[in-house]
């Protein structure tokens, strides 16, 4: 009998010592390693840009950054695991463009009011991209065929209801005219597809189509964002072409909605200065994205704007 | 000239550590279940960074061989793929271990994946162009095809009972459904979880069908029968004869020759090859009532292939860019992380980087010879301790494999569900491996096929206008129907 009672008041006390971290020295962050899940594989963009940001950010704060993957759904995996996790500063994640398609796409009820976004690193165009075999050999001439010959022209996206196929989407709608959708598993896979003379056109990122450009595959016809591409100096942007750019890609950096607004401000701080900074325009420059930062307040604004905008353009694609 | 500089090159005192480095801790990773070459190459990528190009390639060249290879280890010794590669080494080299030949069975698996890997490396070397040009012409139509022609192999991995095996196949096919389709991104069986949206994980799958089921199922039986795992060395016949290797030249260089243009082909990987090439060979061969009884050739032809794969995926990584499996998409990330972009231009810019990466591939393979041979005495001393030792570190290690696959529960339960399913699968004698293909290439076959067919706006004439999709689709139904109709005229020459 003895020995139950001291089990069991061992037992509560344990238990009380689980609580003992959150009274502990208040307002000094970071005093521990911090998380950050990626909902994508290892080695692509998101990862990429996500543990060299990290590895500037461990310098400032002086805790290690752990990047974890959790890939799955178009990030609505990992999406789901942080809203879950504890507000602290501690859990972070990578929200990539699809945080704000998840919710209309059917994957989960998140959103990217769900979150608090710390600040946004980049941006991510499309290009037009076709065989170097290709009988087009400006942006207008493939335009003019694909009028002439509606839904002829197949173009490769990176997989139903993905960023790319949405990208392919925001071309017909400011050209007007009518493409054959076919998704693949990966925007890399499009633009082998491309190489291989399967399909015609594939709208992915720069980086996914620069080893088939510069080994004469490929020819890249248009930038879809306003300015040209450091990648592709001598392809004129959609800007210069005169369209509008209806989608572009994203990424950005968040935290789980009720996290502190005086731990928000040292990471928004400290990632700022590292996505500022010369070693991550570098290696923007070398994946072919286009740098631009925004705090905390302009990301939050702007994937909450993009969420509604998807929320209203999703649906007319009558996925399901 | 360029080649002796190559070579030399990699015998530079760090960058050699290095390479060992990446061939001791790629053994060791590949060897448990679920931690795949994948993820080994991915986990020490990062570290690779901190290094100049030759070290840090050195590392990551001898982790993706390594782990290849030692991947064979336990599914020789444990019935548990160390990698979704070794998956068809169980089916021969796991019987060889219950009868005693482990030793043998991990020197062959030594010796055949570094002769595997030797030959990829050798066409790597020579004729990269053409096979990565030649690997382009597979396309959606063409891959749904080889997808296909691999479903066929569902009889030669059935065992003694192709009925039953046919049927589970058919339960792999369906259960590769769960998940997001490709067309339209329509959620089949997932249950509102956000976890099945991308499907069932095949490697956890993997790990619970062969791992967790055959350790349940020893659990089960060890209380009625004393069967005790033989997984001590034999010290007779542990090294193969060279007579017994010369007999297997012929079926290992088919498989080889299999697997490399598998390997090129973009998005097809040593899991393919090694089914492929156990069931091209089985069909082949003279005994193929051995295969899947604990057949040396079998378990041969599994090893060349999952490391021939290897030169094949690098060879359309450097010359076009293109990742020719999971691990060289990797790679290519690193590449670029040190200012080199792969692609042809890569052959012109960066001539010498190339040879010293292809050096690096031979000298690996050497080393993991070497390592592997003297080692191969260790392996089974380590099994063999007490069986509920065994039991738990095995279990152990394949609940932290499937967590680390994508850091996900759901892969978790979806292992140990599959594990007592392996279970009952090996009570009532079924086969697993016509359930793992059905899993593997149904979502292959229905993704390529569906793709093909939103390209050319549902027609199917460009399977019989592809010269290589109808020339697989003759092999395929031609190797399906052979044996019975050789066997059919056998008998009647007979009865006359």
């Amino acid at each position: 009998m003895k020995k139950k009672l001291l089990v069991l008041l061992l037992v509560v006390l344990v238990a009380f010592s689980l609580f003992a971290e959150g009274s502990k020295e208040k307002g000094k962050f970071p005093t521990k390693q911090i998380n950050i899940v990626v909902g994508a594989s290892p080695g692509g963009t998101s990862d990429v840009v996500t543990r060299f940001i990290a590895k500037d950010v461990e310098t400032q704060l002086g805790v290690p950054i752990v990047t974890t993957n959790k890939p799955g759904g178009s990030c609505s995996v990992a999406f789901e695991y942080m809203a879950a996790q504890k507000p602290d500063g501690y859990n972070m994640m990578y929200m990539p463009v699809e945080s704000a398609m998840v919710k209309p796409l059917g994957l989960t009820t998140l959103e990217p009011s769900s979150i608090r976004y710390i600040g946004l690193a980049m941006y991510l165009p499309a290009t037009v991209t076709v065989n170097k075999n290709a009988p087009w050999n400006t942006f207008e001439e493939l335009i003019a065929y694909a009028r002439a010959n509606p839904g002829k022209v197949t173009v490769g996206n990176s997989g139903t209801g993905s960023i790319w196929h949405f990208g392919a989407a925001g071309i017909e709608q400011v050209t007007g005219v009518k493409f054959n959708h076919v998704p693949f598993d990966g925007g890399a896979a499009a633009a082998t597809a491309v190489m291989g003379g399967h399909i015609d056109v594939a709208a992915v990122a720069p980086g996914e189509v620069l080893p088939g450009v510069q080994g004469g595959d490929l020819k890249v016809l248009a930038i879809v964002d306003k300015n040209r591409s450091n990648l592709y100096p001598d392809v004129p942007s959609f800007g210069e072409l005169g369209y509008d750019v209806k989608v572009l890609g994203w990424g950005a950096f968040g935290v789980p909605k009720d996290t502190p607004d005086d731990v928000v401000a040292i990471l928004e701080d400290a990632f700022g200065k590292a996505i500022q900074s010369q070693g991550f325009r570098d290696l923007c420059e070398k994946y072919g994205l286009t740098p631009g930062y925004l705090n905390a307040a302009a990301s939050q604004e702007f994937a909450e704007a993009q969420a509604v905008w998807y929320q209203n353009e999703i649906p007319k694609f009558n996925l399901k | 000239m360029d080649w002796i500089t190559a070579f030399a090159g990699v015998f530079r005192p760090d960058v050699f550590f290095y390479l060992v480095v990446g061939v001791v801790s790629g053994a060791v990773i590949g060897t448990l279940p679920g931690l795949t070459a994948t993820m080994a190459v991915a986990v020490l990528t990062p570290i690779s960074f901190w290094l100049e190009p030759a070290c840090g390639f050195a590392m990551l060249i001898g982790v993706y061989n390594s782990a290849i290879w030692s991947g064979g280890i336990s599914a020789i010794l444990i019935n548990t793929p160390g990698t979704p590669a070794s998956m068809a080494s169980t089916f021969d080299g796991y019987k060889l271990a219950r009868k005693g030949y482990s030793g043998l069975a991990l020197n062959i698996n030594t010796i055949w994946s570094v002769t595997g890997g030797l030959l990829s490396t050798i066409c790597l070397a020579t004729f990269s162009f053409p096979l990565a040009r030649f690997a382009l012409k597979f396309g959606p139509a063409e891959f749904a095809v080889v997808a296909l022609f691999g479903l066929t192999m569902m009889v030669s991995v059935s065992g003694s009972s192709p009925i039953k095996g046919l049927l589970v196949g058919f339960l792999g096919l369906l259960f590769s459904t769960v998940g997001l389709e490709t067309i339209h991104a329509f959620k089949r069986y997932t249950f509102g979880q956000v976890g099945l949206l991308d499907g069932l994980n095949f490697v956890a799958v993997m790990i619970g069908l062969f791992g967790i089921g055959e350790i349940l199922h020893q659990i089960y039986t060890s209380e009625r029968e004393e069967n005790v795992i033989q997984a001590e060395v034999k010290t007779k016949g542990q090294m193969p004869s060279p007579k017994l290797l010369a007999s297997l030249v012929p079926q290992n260089l088919f498989a080889a020759a299999i697997s490399i243009i598998i390997g090129a082909i973009p998005g097809a990987g040593g899991d393919i090859a090694s089914i492929v090439s156990w069931g091209q060979a089985k069909r082949m061969s003279k005994f193929p009532e051995e295969y899947g009884e604990g057949s040396v050739e079998g378990l041969s032809v599994t090893c060349t292939a999952n490391n021939a794969v290897i030169g094949g995926a690098m060879t359309t990584m450097l010359s076009l860019g293109i990742p020719g499996d999971a691990v060289t998409a990797i790679l290519i990330g690193s590449l670029m992380m040190y200012g080199m972009t792969p692609g042809p231009m890569l052959f012109i810019e960066n001539r010498p980087f190339v040879l010293t990466l292809i050096a690096q591939m031979v000298i690996a393979n050497l080393v993991i010879l070497v390592f592997g041979l003297t080692t191969s005495k260790i392996y089974p001393r380590l099994l063999a301790v007490k069986k509920t030792t065994l039991w738990v570190v095995v279990l152990f290690s394949c609940f932290v494999g499937a967590y680390a696959i994508n850091n996900s529960t759901t892969d978790l339960i979806a292992m140990a569900v599959f594990g007592i399913v392996g279970f009952f699968f090996k009570m009532l004698d079924v086969p697993n491996g016509p359930f793992i293909l059905g899993l593997l290439l149904g979502g292959l076959l229905e993704a390529n096929l569906r793709r093909t067919l939103a390209m050319t706006m549902g027609s199917y004439s460009i399977f019989f206008t592809s010269v290589i999709s109808v020339t697989l689709l003759i092999i395929a139904i031609v190797s399906l129907f052979l044996p019975s109709i050789i066997s059919g005229i056998k008998k009647k020459f007979r009865t006359k």
